[in-house]
């Protein structure tokens, strides 16, 4: 049992975020999210990719002082993936707990990203979780593990892809205190970026202008425009003494499309630029 | 006169069959009979003949003049623009573009290498899009100028020497165009609104037309407008303006010591750079390097303008270029058709609104029927400034108050309100009071709930391009589509349909549930659910025994979703009156079966017409529709009417696609021959057509299959649908049993 304990904190640890994540705020987000903490009430983030809502999460479990569990979803995540399972050892079976049993049992953040890549079935696991309940029910033991009241859900979601398919359920969604994310302001996003990429500020700017003209192709082919974070790699690639177009090219333009005409317009935007 | 014979002879065979008038023919032929580009002239007559006669006679008596601007290569855009012209306006308008002599489109100064827009505009036009801010079409001009809804570019740029530059040249004067769009340069706010608002668009013509003389203000605006915007460009577009620099300077034409204002502005309008260098008035100059802070914009440019005049006069400095011509009645038109165009989506969204909203049903019924609705009865509220900014992460919290009712606006119609007020419009009484009224109909027309929202914008005539090989363009909103229920009839087809083929729907049962693997488990996995306690054993056993253990110790449970959308395009064209309508009607019933089984999601239309001007589509079960009575009734009703035209009918089609996410999107086209219409839409020119609305259809990632049991169509089914893209059924009792067979291998 004691070693169980032991393991319990040593995977916990592995989950605390020590040094004060960059996070700049752009509206009252870190207010509302601690409030959610302190009432125990769900979060849902959405807004484009690449914009800050992992990052977000980062900060607030710093704020909070507490693990972040973050979990990628995919279309192939189970239920057993989240709450756990039964491993085979020196011909035991031992139970071993999920992210999501984790998070619960030791009050921790659990950050589900991409909530509509999975399964709808899958999904609902969380519900209990997501309301006044606060619990998780352990099926294959028998078990229901209250919430402490450190322990918080967040899950993100885009918005962008329009799909029918990738929408929420409303019976998930309607237990969510939502937070919508954007791209920030032009100069708050180059602050951003000069801070992440640690580029000088003018350089950060012209990325910024860069990415906002890629995003103003939203409609015409592009899925989605440059992210914050694509901007941030291209500083990156910049500071390693990189070429700008080059940096430019690998880090933005080459991963947006592979549209022959695009790539062309978007060459031509970034050699107007820098 | 031998030559004029021979040109005649060959104008005959061109328009072949049509047998016209030979003095006609001569009469327009004579004067070009010795033409060094006869041969060019008349490669365009394949492709104005069949457009219009008329059109191609007025052609040939311009064609010499244009030649002399436009040279031999630029004949084929010009031809295509006076196309374009005539679907728009008709004859007159394609007349009168022929002789505007200043849209030959080309500009041309030394005998550089020329670059064309048509190579370039692939990527030119994603340019201008992120620069403005907005999807401008590219048009041709002989000067650059935009209008704000396109943009219009030399069709050909050889003003330098190096074909790099001329193609920078073209970047250069996008930007400049783009930038007085995203600055809104033609829309400033007039210090003194004169007499009474001004429609947005006509502020330029109000501010030009204060002075005595109005030409002449507007030429030092436009021009103050783009030293404006090149001042803009030093800061956001540093890298345009230092790649150009050089060829900025070589079209700029130096001013001496004791140059005017109306030499220096055009000279920075090419150079803003040079704004430092003293060129001006030191208090002006001033005002271009530094504005002040709340002074810039379109405003500060007509301050400037009312202040500079009396000392401009137009000189002939190179302004041909930078900045282009300005032409108010175009801007004009495109805002009022802009306006126009976004108070119809703002209108269409808000009725769709209303009518997903049960709850106000009522209180639309009552509102659709009152005359005019006043201020106080519907408004849209605009939370006041401050709290806005309070709200966190800028959420827009606009409403509509509806007799007291609060309607919050979903995203979209808020971006559409948005968009309508940034183009000088308003949300107001009469757009709520249309939105009502629309809401209403709907829900009269339909009882209520249903598909709603959709059905007032379908009742219109949907407009589509047409392809033309000929001149490797589109022909603009060339057909007319209406979708049209199909009559209701009570018929037991679809009964008997289905004791006759009983067979053939068992044997399809029993393959398409076995195609149907939704949630399996997989045993021996490494990683699962469940412990999979046989291969435990086996293990356990295996290790006692000293052998090495499996490590595959797991169930799973493996699903495998068919994320399949389906269309049927049923071809309803006379050809099928009799034993083949019949036949093609009965494998629907067949495969529907088959598809209720899979639990693919399909949609079955019929599509027939007459003209370009009547296609005709009739839906017999859209996508979201559960299959019922009703659908099979109207399986029953499919019947031969018109001529096959598919080419709309697919557009038609695909554009429904657009709104449906499935991993596999496939139309299925089941016919019995060739694209054919009445107005001579037959032959290559069909079979092109097709092939290009096919291809647009995979563009958009939608698969296309045909099936069809015409006998010849071996020739040419393959240069339309590609060499795997159909199957063709020789016995056509087969095409029950054939259909789903081919469903099935194309989405195994």
């Amino acid at each position: 049992m004691v070693q169980e304990q032991c393991g319990l904190s040593q995977r916990l640890d592995e989950h605390r975020i020590r040094k004060k994540p960059y996070y700049l705020p752009v509206g009252r987000e870190v207010e509302l999210a601690e409030a959610a903490h302190r009432e125990g009430l769900p979060l849902l983030l959405k807004g484009p990719t690449g914009c800050g809502k992992t990052r977000f999460m980062q900060y607030l479990a710093w704020h909070l002082q507490r693990p972040l569990i973050t979990v990628s979803c995919h279309d192939d995540l189970s239920t057993s993936d989240l709450v756990g399972r039964y491993l085979i050892r020196a011909g035991d079976a031992v139970w071993n707990d999920g992210p999501l049993t984790l998070a619960v049992r030791s009050g921790a953040i659990c950050y589900l990203d991409e909530i509509v890549e999975a399964r709808k079935d899958t999904t609902v696991v969380i519900h209990p979780l997501a309301d006044d309940r606060r619990e998780l029910p352990v099926e294959k033991r028998g078990e229901l593990i209250s919430a402490p009241s450190d322990f918080m859900l967040a899950v993100s979601y885009n918005p962008g892809y329009q799909s029918v398919l990738k929408d929420l359920k409303p019976s998930t969604r309607q237990r969510f205190v939502a937070l919508s994310f954007d791209y920030p302001e032009p100069d708050r996003e180059a602050e951003i970026v000069a801070g992440e990429a640690k580029v000088d500020f003018s350089l950060a700017r012209a990325l910024v202008r860069f990415g906002r003209l890629t995003r103003n192709l939203r409609d015409a082919g592009l899925a989605e425009g440059a992210s914050t974070r694509l901007l941030i790699q291209a500083g990156k690639l910049i500071r390693c003494g990189l070429p700008l177009n080059v940096a430019c090219r690998a880090a933005i333009t080459e991963s947006l499309t592979d549209d022959p005409e695009l790539l062309a317009a978007i060459d031509e935007m970034a050699a107007s630029i820098f | 006169m031998v030559s004029l014979a021979a040109a005649s002879q060959r104008f005959m065979t061109l328009v072949a069959p049509d047998r016209p008038n030979s003095w006609e023919v001569d009469e327009v032929l004579e004067p070009l009979a010795d033409h060094p580009h006869l041969d060019s002239i008349l490669d365009q007559v394949t492709v104005i003949w069949p457009v219009s006669n008329a059109l191609c006679y007025n052609f040939l008596g311009q064609a010499a003049r244009a030649l002399e601007t436009i040279g031999p290569e630029g004949l084929g855009e010009w031809v295509r623009e006076i196309l374009d012209h005539y679907e728009e306006g008709g004859l007159r308008a394609a007349q009168r573009f022929m002789l505007a002599s200043d849209n030959h489109g080309r500009s041309v100064g030394q005998d550089g290498v020329a670059v064309r827009l048509a190579d370039i505009r692939g990527w030119l036009r994603p340019y201008a899009q992120a620069v403005s801010g907005r999807a401008l079409e590219i048009e041709v001009a002989r000067r650059p100028r935009t209008d704000t809804e396109n943009l219009f570019l030399p069709s050909e740029l050889a003003v330098l020497g190096q074909e790099r530059d001329n193609r920078l040249l073209y970047t250069f004067l996008t930007a400049v165009q783009c930038a007085f769009v995203r600055q809104d340069s033609f829309f400033p706010d007039l210090e003194q609104p004169g007499s009474g608002p001004v429609e947005r668009g006509e502020e330029l013509a109000r501010f030009a037309g204060t002075f005595a003389r109005p030409d002449r203000a507007l030429a030092l605006y436009h021009l103050l407008e783009a030293i404006r915007v090149g001042r803009i460009f030093l800061e956001e577009l540093p890298g345009l303006m230092r790649q150009t620099r050089d060829l900025r300077h070589s079209l700029a034409v130096q001013p001496d010591s004791a140059a005017d204002l109306g030499t220096i502005l055009p000279y920075l309008a090419w150079l803003p750079e040079e704004a430092e260098k003293g060129l001006l008035v030191a208090e002006v100059q001033e005002m271009f390097i530094r504005p002040q802070r709340g002074r810039t914009g379109a405003t500060e440019s007509c301050r400037l303008c009312r202040l500079l005049l009396p000392e401009f006069t137009v000189s002939t400095g190179n302004r041909a270029l930078i900045p282009g011509e300005i032409r108010l009645a175009e801007i004009a038109a495109a805002c009022r058709e802009r306006q126009r165009r976004l108070r119809k989506q703002v209108v269409a969204a808000l009725a769709g609104l209303l009518v997903r909203r049960p709850d106000l049903h009522p209180l639309v019924e009552r509102l659709s029927r009152v005359e005019a609705l006043s201020a106080d009865t519907a408004r849209l509220v605009i939370p006041d400034r401050n709290e806005k900014r309070t709200v966190p992460l800028r959420a827009d919290r606009r409403r509509l108050l509806l007799d007291g009712q609060e309607v919050v606006l979903d995203r979209e119609t808020i971006e559409l309100v948005r968009r309508l007020e940034g183009s000088g419009g308003a949300l107001g009484e009469s757009e709520i009071h249309a939105a009502v009224g629309r809401a209403g109909q709907a829900l009269t027309r339909s009882g209520s709930g249903g598909e709603l929202e959709s059905a007032p914008a379908r009742s219109a005539a949907l407009t589509y391009d047409e392809w033309d090989y000929r001149r490797q363009g589109f022909r603009k909103n060339w057909c007319f589509l209406v979708e049209k229920p199909l009559p209701r009839v009570q018929s037991s087809f679809v009964r008997t349909a289905m004791e006759r083929h009983r067979g053939v729907i068992i044997r399809m049962r029993r393959k398409f549930e076995m195609m149907r693997v939704q949630e399996r488990f997989v045993r021996r996995q490494r990683d699962g659910d469940e412990i999979d306690l046989d291969s435990l054993l086996d293990s356990l056993a295996d290790a006692r025994a000293g052998r090495a253990p499996s490590d595959r110790l797991f169930i799973r449970l493996r699903r495998d979703e068919r994320d399949i959308a389906v269309l049927f395009l049923v071809d309803m064209s006379n050809s099928t009156a009799g034993w083949v309508g019949q036949v093609i009607k009965e494998s629907l019933v067949v495969i529907s079966e088959g598809l209720e089984i899979l639990g693919d999601r399909y949609g079955i239309y019929g599509f027939s017409g007459m003209r370009r001007l009547r296609c005709e589509i009739f839906p017999v079960k859209t996508l979201d529709e559960n299959s019922s009575e009703e659908v099979r009734q109207r399986i029953g009703a499919i019947a031969p009417r018109e001529y096959t035209r598919m080419a709309p009918a697919i557009r038609h089609l695909s554009t429904l696609f657009a709104g449906v996410s499935a991993r596999v999107r496939l139309l299925l086209i089941l016919s019995d021959g060739k694209p054919e219409d009445y107005d001579g839409y037959a032959g290559k020119y069909a079979e092109e057509d097709t092939r290009h609305a096919l291809l647009e259809a995979r563009l958009a990632g939608i698969h296309s299959h045909c099936i069809t049991v015409d006998r010849q169509a071996r020739e040419y089914m393959a240069r339309i649908f590609g060499h795997r893209g159909y199957t063709c059924i020789s016995d056509v009792r087969r095409l029950p049993v054939r259909v789903p067979e081919i469903y099935r291998a194309l989405t195994l």
